[in-house]
């Protein structure tokens, strides 16, 4: 290449480099720009489907039916989405494993055990239908704890045991399948001594449905969430530097075992909180961060910003997927999420079986 | 001297000593090679150097100062690693080597940062290849953009581990000859591991030989010797000369 056509005297740049910048620029743009309009068709198509202008005319004045039942709904999708979608981002780099995310990792099987442990030992299982379509766990206060407490209990062991093993990233991978095997076979044994209502309470609660979400719950996964992301965005030239091997990376001043635990504690902490108030839902933290790497590469400068957009996308169309496809049904999202997913971790082992 | 070496011993978790009673001393310009035979410490050797691996006593000085009081970044400004295998993912080789300022950004890279790292990636004539993915490069050219991404880091100390393993002939002379033309023109030392004895011969200046975890011999090309050799490989070998160079050929 002749470096004299590719130099811009001005900051030292290449015009090819800062056009392959702009690409990515773009790339994140045209994301938000598409999340915004699907916020705004959510907001509009339901029961009841209103035309943008009302859409925007009633989130504008707070109130209708688009600011009081949907907006919170659809926050909570756009949150949660971007959040698993980081916690999966942040975990497939610093375990070195393109299947790791808090799905595939243990954490919501302990959340699921959790909830079943609640239900069955606590008695929070007493279900009711409040409209028509709806049932309620009597107790959800009591679910979500015992949900989350497991889940963090989870993560606690698999980090432990990490440490013992010198913070190696395989461990922490079979660690963590081997504590998603150890709840699901507690959870089997829990379901095997319920009685009718409690059975039909747990499976209720591992359909991932975001509809239980109230708003002290956005509140609360929203106050966890920004300074986590902040904190992964911060870190992203060192997570570019584990990318590069470890080896590299300590080479290059990072503190690769502390960035592996802060980023484990968090990532998990942040999905178990998401998991435990919504319930299982499955490969949105493995299918955003991969879609993204396969258009715009894995530089954790663009990824984590894309992944937060497609995350949030990902489960925005799947939530209003699975309220509309067979309306007046709403099928749990968890449901449309894994659909989604599960095709994609196949693409991705036989993609790698090929390697 | 630009790196000097005193009384390092290393051991994992209180185990028998792997290196014990290291001593070396290397000028700036020049470059030392670390010979030994497979298991003997030579990778571990450079590990203690930059601090991957934390010796059990001695002190190791770049330009006076003591590196092991130093933290990771400090050490990372003054030490530039080139490890024998790298892992690839999706990012381009202009990123790949602006991640060699890593001890230098703070939050984000300055023009300066990519300046520098033009400039590195145009000396060592990766230009060309500049906005491809490192995954989609060959071999050779990826331990070039290794190189790069150690030089980008300003270091004034550059480890490389068997920088040419993985290369075929013309590559492996290819990376050797852009490393003499770095460290003869920049305030560099350069210490590398190599197991071809005769590729070391060739370009580098200084020797330190290792065997049963300490040094056997140390100096310039005189203690490259067939007796040296053999005391250290357990290999019979004889040294001729080829065009007014020493060629090692095992017996």
């Amino acid at each position: 290449m002749d470096t004299s056509k590719t130099v811009d005297t001005k900051n030292g740049d290449t015009p090819d480099y800062s056009q392959y910048i702009g690409k990515k620029v773009m790339f994140l743009t045209v994301c938000a720009v598409v999340l915004v309009i699907s916020v705004l068709v959510a907001l509009s198509i339901g029961s009841a489907n209103l035309s943008i202008s009302e859409v925007v005319d009633q989130i504008l004045n707070q109130n209708g039916i688009a600011w009081s039942i949907r907006f919170p709904r659809v926050l909570v999708a756009v949150v949660a989405g971007a959040m698993l979608a980081v916690a999966g981002t942040i975990m497939q780099c610093i375990l070195k494993n393109p299947l790791s995310e808090p799905y595939t990792l243990g954490l919501s099987q302990a959340a699921a055990f959790g909830a079943a442990f609640a239900i069955v030992i606590l008695d929070a299982g007493n279900m009711f239908s409040n409209t028509k379509d709806a049932v309620v766990i009597s107790n959800q206060y009591a679910v979500t704890l015992c949900a989350f407490f497991f889940s963090l209990i989870s993560t606690g062991v698999v980090l432990i045991l990490t440490r013992l093993t010198r913070v190696s990233p395989e461990a922490i991978v079979l660690s963590g399948v081997v504590m998603g095997s150890i709840f699901a076979a507690a959870r089997t044994a829990i379901q095997y001594f319920a009685n009718e209502i409690q059975l039909a309470s747990i499976v209720y609660w591992t359909f991932g449905d975001l509809s239980r979400i109230t708003l002290d719950n956005l509140v609360l996964i929203t106050v966890v969430s920004v300074p986590v992301l902040i904190y992964f965005i911060y870190n992203r030239w060192n997570y570019n530097a584990i990318d590069a091997g470890i080896d590299t990376a300590r080479s290059l001043g990072v503190n690769v075992s502390r960035h592996t635990i802060v980023g484990m504690v968090l990532s998990s902490l942040v999905a178990a909180l998401i998991v435990s108030l919504m319930g299982v839902i499955g490969f949105v933290g493995l299918l955003a961060p991969h879609m993204v790497r396969r258009v715009i590469g894995s530089d954790h400068r663009f990824v984590i910003p894309a992944a937060v957009l497609v995350g949030a996308l990902i489960l925005l169309i799947s939530d209003t997927l699975a309220r509309t496809i067979i309306s007046p049904l709403v099928l749990p999202v968890g449901v449309i999420t894994s659909f989604l997913g599960g095709p994609l971790f196949l693409l991705i082992l036989i993609r790698g079986y090929r390697k | 001297m630009k790196l000097k070496i005193r009384d390092v011993e290393f051991c994992y978790k209180n185990g028998p000593a792997v290196l014990e009673d290291i001593q070396m001393a290397v000028g700036a310009n020049q470059m030392l090679t670390i010979l030994g035979p497979n298991g003997v410490g030579k990778t571990t050797l450079l590990k203690c150097i930059n601090g991957l691996l934390k010796t059990r006593k001695g002190t190791i000085l770049v330009d006076g100062e003591e590196l092991r009081k130093m933290n990771r970044v400090e050490v990372a400004k003054r030490i530039g690693y080139v490890p024998q295998r790298a892992d690839v993912s999706q990012i381009t080789v202009f990123d790949s080597v602006l991640l060699g300022r890593k001890p230098h950004i703070t939050w984000d890279v300055s023009k300066n940062d990519i300046k520098i790292t033009k400039d590195v990636i145009s000396n060592l004539g990766l230009s060309e290849l500049s906005l491809k993915y490192i995954n989609e490069i060959s071999g050779g050219e990826l331990q070039k953009v290794q190189l790069a991404r150690a030089l980008v880091q300003e270091p004034k100390v550059l480890l490389l581990d068997e920088p040419t393993s993985s290369l075929d002939l013309c590559n492996q002379h290819h990376m050797m000859s852009t490393l003499v033309d770095v460290v003869k023109n920049s305030d560099l030392t350069a210490i590398m591991t190599m197991h071809d004895i005769n590729l070391a011969l060739r370009y580098s200046d200084k020797f330190i030989m290792l065997k049963g975890g300490t040094v056997f011999a140390a100096g310039g090309h005189e203690v490259i010797t067939p007796e040296n050799i053999e005391a250290v490989y357990d290999l019979p070998v004889n040294v001729v000369n080829f065009m007014d160079r020493p060629i090692i050929v095992p017996l």
